[in-house]
């Protein structure tokens, strides 16, 4: 009896514990990501104005017009 | 007899909220996995379209155009989350820095890019055709479709990055 209720005591705290660390790595990941965007840690005005202004945006139209070369010898 | 009780009234109280948390999580997963499928799908049966061409020297043009296709795609889905994730952070900036600043539309309307990236990413962008005579036209259509798309999610990412310059002014100004 006392062995049964020992396992069923263990299963219930590794699944608890496998949820909470599933939850542990999502954010780490989340905060990897982040950390990955490189914003410098100043919060000043004028530092967010500089990296809004440096935030690339483009639409790859030179790689997508590169694709007539093969296009064209269909 | 007594500590059964406990254990069992432990994964009672216990159950809902890790089950709930479970079906959302394993919810997620499932459409996930659905998606891919559906990707997958799509591209295994281009290929098998693909290996329909008598012509070798066609075949290769067509499968190398295709796989082009996808790496463009994948790499602005890429593209596109990595600046939606700077203008996120650097709206979470301006809000610490200036609390009272009214942040929804910008949210809004980085919400409403996120959604169009998702879409292109779900897209498969590969040669329709029907016999060996459509190739070029079913590459054509398919490289102007995947322009097409991509422009639309550049346009409202740009428009998502105004809405965060504008908020930004806002900031300034109070």
């Amino acid at each position: 009896m006392k062995k049964i209720f020992l396992l069923i005591l263990s299963l219930a705290v590794l699944f608890t514990l496998g949820l909470l660390a599933a939850r542990t790595t999502n954010k780490d990941e989340t905060k990897t990501s982040q950390e990955a965007g490189e914003l410098s840690p100043d919060d000043s005005l004028t530092t967010i104005d500089s990296e809004l202004k440096a935030t690339e945006l483009t639409d790859f139209d030179q790689e997508i017009q590169a694709l007539d070369e093969s296009i064209n010898q269909l | 007899m007594k500590k059964v009780i406990v254990v069992f009234l432990f994964l009672a109280l216990a159950s809902p909220v890790l089950a709930l948390d479970a079906t959302r999580s394993g919810l997620k997963l499932e459409r996930l996995e659905q998606r891919l499928e559906l990707r997958e799908q799509k591209r295994e049966e281009a290929r098998e379209r693909i290996r329909t061409i008598r012509d070798a020297n066609k075949q290769k043009i067509a499968e190398r155009i295709n796989q082009q296709l996808e790496l463009i795609r994948d790499r602005a889905v890429k593209h596109f989350n990595n600046v939606l994730e700077r203008l996120t952070k650097l709206l979470e900036k301006i809000k610490a820095r200036v609390p009272v600043v009214d942040t929804a539309a910008a949210q809004t309307a980085i919400a409403t890019a996120q959604t169009a990236v998702n879409d292109l990413a779900d897209n498969v962008y590969v040669i329709e055709f029907n016999d060996e005579s459509g190739l070029r036209i079913g590459a054509s259509t398919a490289k102007t479709q995947l322009r097409a798309d991509i422009k639309a999610v550049h346009e409202k990412i740009r428009l998502a990055r105004q809405a965060v310059v504008d908020v930004l002014q806002a900031a300034k100004e109070l």
